[in-house]
């Protein structure tokens, strides 16, 4: 095995590994909420604190693996009964 | 002041920190909420493009930063749906951790000030700050209708103030009030009042109308809504925004291919031989870039539907498609999720908030992935473009714009027989009438316009270099490894993960004409469409003895599927519910997996059908 092909080798995993963890964000929202959270943890140098601030935000299209339509807040139940004020 | 009103003035002097942007559908809010935030909230000339609260932040002077919320529009404080509770409870301050707004920005439609003003007075009754945006002055002006802002804000008893919010600059006279001390708390209306007669009451006192004000609507009306020419204009509309996506987009594709191409010859010029250098032209170059082409169909197929959208044609469109709606089993408030489903089904599944009658409502859901989204347009060009032949048909029509025409309409089809189904085995056979503001057709703004095809662009690129590219990549890991073994006699692919996912799924889908290399793109395609075309390309790639044979898909699957092959999977994707988050959202909106499950499996069912019925028959013939 060449030194070329180790370092090729060494960033397709990165890439992988990446794009893996990616997709596992976006249709597990609540494993990465839950991940961002652990991430957070004081223990942690503070670069991975940031990843976990941004892991822990606002999962992708309010757990449905797509954040493209715009309107993708969690709409809130709404149980209070209606007024007539006329 | 009228005698009606009962003075209970409060005077203060806080400035507004949090304000609420209220109104009647179709007034013109988001297009408001855009100018003051500068965000960029889809706009539309119908009602029923806000379904929930937006919220924004807006700097009216140095220090002074006040939050703006855009709530979906209402006809009356009475919700009758979803979207309208949402309305009402905020302006209550009932929406459970959602703070009451400081102040209410009531806007009304300058051109349509009868029914608005309704909503108007209304709101008045809730005791909170208000202020009157009056939008849409400057179309009113042109229709020759005189508002005395002065008496109407007399009359009203509360701040009004000029807007157009489709002009740069036209909330300024708003901004400047909103810089303002919190305005005296409106003074409320007796309980007893009629609104609708003290509304005209506001009029006669303080605008005067032309009686020709809608000349212009009446006379384009008498031809978009006949009976007969209404459907014609409907029909011809359609198939010239599908004959222009084939014929207008080709030299931009083009261009587009000649670039990707030569990305992928500098990198196989530059880079050694190695995994890396695979993952790149085989995975990333082959796959992500066979999406990305069809970036220019995606925005002429927008330019055409925001125009449409801006021009005020669409809700005409519901109101003659709505007989054709009610007889299916659907009613005619499912025509605005059912157009949004042409974008992506997600939105057009929120949209059918807007209907009140929980049954009407499942349904609507439940047909609404029928709907050609815009992720499905990728698929159908490629095979499209790689087995039906560009010949112009009857002098002037390109074949294959025919045929994607054809393949929406079977997409509308399929959503009427289903719910037509679905209404026979209902037990309750309600039928609601539908009522739908008409609004007046206006030219499309080019600012809205060029906002909503960077959006369109920016959504599609995102998807491309994000949800694709990962998909593709892991495609590639899984179709690269574990390499043949010594002695392999296949190509290498065939040893792989994915290979091995690939044969094994080609037991289920033979008997509808797949091979093991659709079988594999069918598993990423679930995650977004367009992967089908990525993972196909990267599959193909891979397989190719050489580089220059992997450079271009189209002729590549045109050499070795068959037509039946290919018809086969043009109606597996027609029906199939190849997106996750579309599943997600039926269960999100819906509470139930029951019926999450319920629409996987008919779906499936379907598309499995359709797939195998259109493959006999077509191998047999073809």
């Amino acid at each position: 095995m060449t030194i070329n092909y180790s370092i090729q080798m060494f960033i397709v995993i990165a890439i992988v590994g990446i794009s893996a963890l990616y997709m596992l964000g976006k249709l597990l929202p609540r494993w990465r909420k839950n991940a961002g959270l652990h991430l957070q943890l004081t223990q942690y140098p503070a670069w991975v604190n940031a990843i976990g601030v941004k892991w822990s935000g606002g999962g992708a299209g309010c757990g449905s693996g797509c954040d493209t339509c715009g309107t993708c807040e969690t709409p809130k139940k709404t149980t209070a009964p209606s007024t007539t004020l006329h | 002041m009228s005698e009606s009103v009962m003075n209970i003035a409060v005077v203060s002097h806080a400035l507004p920190e949090r304000i609420a942007l209220v109104g009647n559908p179709n007034c013109g809010k988001t297009a408001l909420f855009n100018q003051l935030t500068g965000s960029r909230q889809k706009v539309a000339n119908y009602a029923g493009v806000t379904v929930e609260r937006k919220e924004g932040r807006c700097e009216v002077s140095p220090g002074h930063v006040i939050h703006i919320l855009d709530l979906p529009g209402a006809y009356s404080l009475a919700a009758t749906s979803l979207d309208e509770a949402i309305t009402r409870d905020i302006c209550l301050g009932r929406l459970d951790g959602e703070a009451r707004p400081d102040l209410i920005v009531c806007v009304l439609d300058a051109t349509n000030l009868r029914l608005h003003l309704r909503f108007a007075l209304e709101l008045r009754q809730l005791g909170v700050p208000m202020i009157v945006a009056l939008n849409m002055v400057d179309a009113a002006k042109r229709r020759g209708i005189l508002i005395d802002k002065e008496k109407l804000q007399q009359a009203l008893g509360v701040p009004v103030v000029e807007t157009i919010a489709v002009r740069r600059g036209g909330a300024k006279a708003l901004l400047e009030q909103l810089d303002q001390p919190l305005p005296y708390t409106p003074p409320a209306l007796a309980s007893d009042i009629d609104l609708h007669v003290e509304v005209r009451r506001l009029l006669a006192e303080s605008v005067l109308v032309p009686r020709r004000t809608a000349a212009i609507d009446d006379a384009l009306d008498r031809w978009a809504l006949h009976p007969i020419w209404g459907f014609v204009i409907l029909a011809v509309t359609m198939f010239l925004m599908f004959q222009a996506v084939f014929s207008w987009a080709a030299p931009l594709m083009d261009g587009i291919k000649v670039a990707i191409e030569f990305v992928s010859n500098s990198l196989q010029a530059v880079m050694p031989e190695g995994p890396l250098r695979s993952l790149l032209i085989e995975g990333v170059i082959s796959g992500a870039g066979s999406v990305l082409v069809f970036l220019p169909q995606i925005l002429f197929l927008f330019l055409f539907i925001i125009a449409l959208e801006e021009s005020g044609y669409l809700p005409r469109a519901a109101f003659l498609l709505d007989r054709l709606m009610v007889s299916a089993g659907l009613t005619g408030r499912s025509f605005i999720p059912l157009l949004s489903g042409f974008a992506c089904a997600i939105p057009g599944i929120m949209a059918t908030r807007t209907i009140q009658d929980e049954r009407d409502r499942l349904v609507t859901i439940l047909v609404t992935p029928l709907i050609t989204c815009s992720a499905r347009l990728p698929v159908y060009a490629l095979l499209i473009g790689a087995f039906v032949p560009a010949h112009t048909v009857f002098g002037v029509f390109n074949l294959q714009g025919v045929v994607l025409f054809s393949l929406y309409v079977a997409g509308v089809v399929a959503v009427l027989l289903v719910a037509m189904v679905m209404k026979l085995m209902r037990r309750e056979q309600a039928e609601h009438t539908l009522l739908m503001e008409l609004p007046s057709y206006r030219v499309p703004h080019p600012r809205d316009v060029a906002i909503g095809l960077w959006e369109r662009a920016y959504i599609f690129i995102r998807r491309v270099g994000t949800i694709i590219l990962s998909l593709t990549v892991l495609l590639w890991f899984l179709s690269s490894y574990p390499g043949a073994p010594i002695g392999a006699t296949e190509p290498a692919i065939d040893y792989s993960f994915a290979g091995r996912i690939g044969h094994a799924l080609e037991y289920i889908f033979a008997p509808i004409g797949f091979n093991w290399q659709i079988c594999i793109a069918l598993v990423p395609g679930l995650a977004a469409r367009e992967v089908a075309v990525s993972a196909m390309a990267t599959v193909y790639a891979l397989s190719a003895a050489s580089d220059s044979a992997a450079a271009e898909l189209a002729p590549i699957i045109s050499s070795q599927w068959s037509a039946a092959t290919a018809l086969s999977l043009l109606a597996w994707y027609v029906f199939a519910p190849q997106c996750l988050s579309t599943l997600a959202v039926i269960r999100r909106e819906t509470n139930s997996w029951r019926t999450m499950f319920f629409a996987t499996a008919y779906l499936f069912a379907l598309a499995y059908v359709a797939s195998f019925i259109t493959y006999q028959i077509a191998s047999r013939l073809l």
